[in-house]
């Protein structure tokens, strides 16, 4: 599971001065469960799935991944977190299963659990038609399930979700989101940040709505329709964080 | 990193390598064919230009002497090279590549050879010039072959009285 608590990260700007990218956020997934962190962009989820990721150290605060944490052990962290973002880039002159294959024995694996995890990925990710073409040949949905099946070469327990179909056609976005809901029913923790209200609608157990860096709410989707009286996420989302747009427009 | 995972990056890293044309050509190609091309290249120009070199005939100025006519006569009997006559601007002369370089023979020379005194014969050229540095060889190859003929004229009668003995 993922335990965040008070994570903080603040960056320094020549011009603007401090900027707290995400501010004392709490929260918990746990395993089985998907949480979204919906936000609009610039709102801090990149940011806090980074440092969940340990690709950032947190200003303040820490979390632990499986016990782990983030800051005290980065490697551990690691070994059980799949990563997956849109601007995940491939190495251009290797083919889909050489990119694999190296993640994956960058993660420990021995060569027969290697090409085991890699048949399984392959067949259930639809990839056998592409697994000897070079990755710059690949299409953009190609691409990105050469990237999820990176991300789950090591079978890793956690799996963390950085807008995973910006920029996807319909297609392929269905496919990552059927793959998400997957990931769940095996029982892993998944954490996913999105600014599709559809996705989050159909995919969450639990909502996160961060703005400015500040968790401003959590709950599932029934206990936010309940407390903002709206049936629409859209609705809710705006009645969250409109307050906080018109405090920033007056600072 | 462990040493399982370097491998594992430098074996990625190859193989990326050897798969962009660019890489090869510029890391494999290009050396493979210029390398050999350039050295033989570069080699012949040196040969040319010390060949070019060694055919002329120096022009090397001659400073004092006129006590010591053996020595000077020597000099103008080398064939390599061309004695031209005294000039104040003898320096001038080096220095814009007309002479390549000057020997200067200091007074009574000759006399004090002659009377087994040690004297110094000097020999100015353009160092780092390959023309004037060929002059001053072929000056510097006389005045050591002139050293040893007085070195074994002085020798030969002691030789001759250690034989007799």
């Amino acid at each position: 599971m993922i335990d965040a608590r008070g994570l903080s990260k603040r960056f320094q700007d020549k011009k603007r001065g401090e900027i707290r990218a995400v501010d004392n956020v709490s929260f918990q997934c746990q395993p089985g469960k998907i949480y979204g962190l919906l936000g609009a962009n610039g709102a801090g989820k990149t940011t806090t799935l980074r440092m969940l990721a340990t690709i950032l150290e947190p200003t303040d605060g820490t979390a632990t991944v499986c016990g782990y944490d983030v800051v005290e052990h980065p490697e551990k962290v690691r070994a059980n977190v799949g990563f997956l973002s849109t601007a995940t880039a491939l190495y251009r002159r290797l083919t889909a299963q050489e990119f694999v294959e190296y993640f994956g024995r960058l993660n420990g694996l021995d060569e027969a659990t290697l090409k085991k995890r890699i048949d399984i990925i392959f067949d259930r990710l639809d990839m056998n038609g592409f697994r000897d073409r070079r990755c710059d040949k690949l299409s953009t949905g190609m691409m990105q399930k050469t990237s999820i099946a990176r991300t789950l070469v090591h079978d890793p327990p956690v799996m963390i979700f950085d807008e995973p179909t910006n920029g996807l056609d319909i297609m392929t976005a269905r496919t990552i989101t059927s793959f998400i809901r997957e990931c769940r029913n095996n029982g892993k923790t998944v954490i996913f940040s999105t600014h599709i209200m559809s996705e989050v609608e159909k995919l969450c157990d639990t909502i996160g709505i961060i703005q400015s860096g500040k968790l401003l709410v959590e709950g599932t989707l029934a206990q936010l329709r309940d407390k903002y009286a709206e049936h629409e996420l859209e609705e809710i989302f705006v009645k969250v964080v409109t307050p906080h747009y018109v405090a920033e427009e007056k600072n | 990193m462990s040493l399982r995972n370097v491998g594992i990056v430098y074996r990625k890293e190859l193989t990326e390598a050897i798969r962009d044309r660019r890489t090869v050509i510029s890391t494999i190609l290009v050396p493979l064919l210029l390398f050999p091309v350039l050295s033989v290249g570069f080699g012949s120009l040196a040969v040319m230009l010390v060949g070019k070199a060694k055919e002329e005939v120096p022009k090397v100025m001659l400073r004092g002497g006129q006590d010591s006519p053996d020595v000077v006569r020597g000099l103008k009997k080398l064939e390599k090279i061309e004695i031209v006559p005294e000039t104040p601007d003898w320096k001038d002369q080096i220095i814009n590549k007309e002479i390549r370089a000057a020997v200067e023979i200091p007074p009574g020379f000759q006399a004090d050879v002659a009377q087994q005194k040690q004297d110094t014969v000097n020999i100015y050229d353009y160092e780092g010039e390959l023309k004037s540095e060929f002059a001053t060889d072929k000056v510097e190859k006389y005045l050591k072959d002139y050293s040893d003929t007085v070195v074994k004229d002085r020798l030969a009668p002691v030789m001759q009285r250690s034989m007799t003995i």
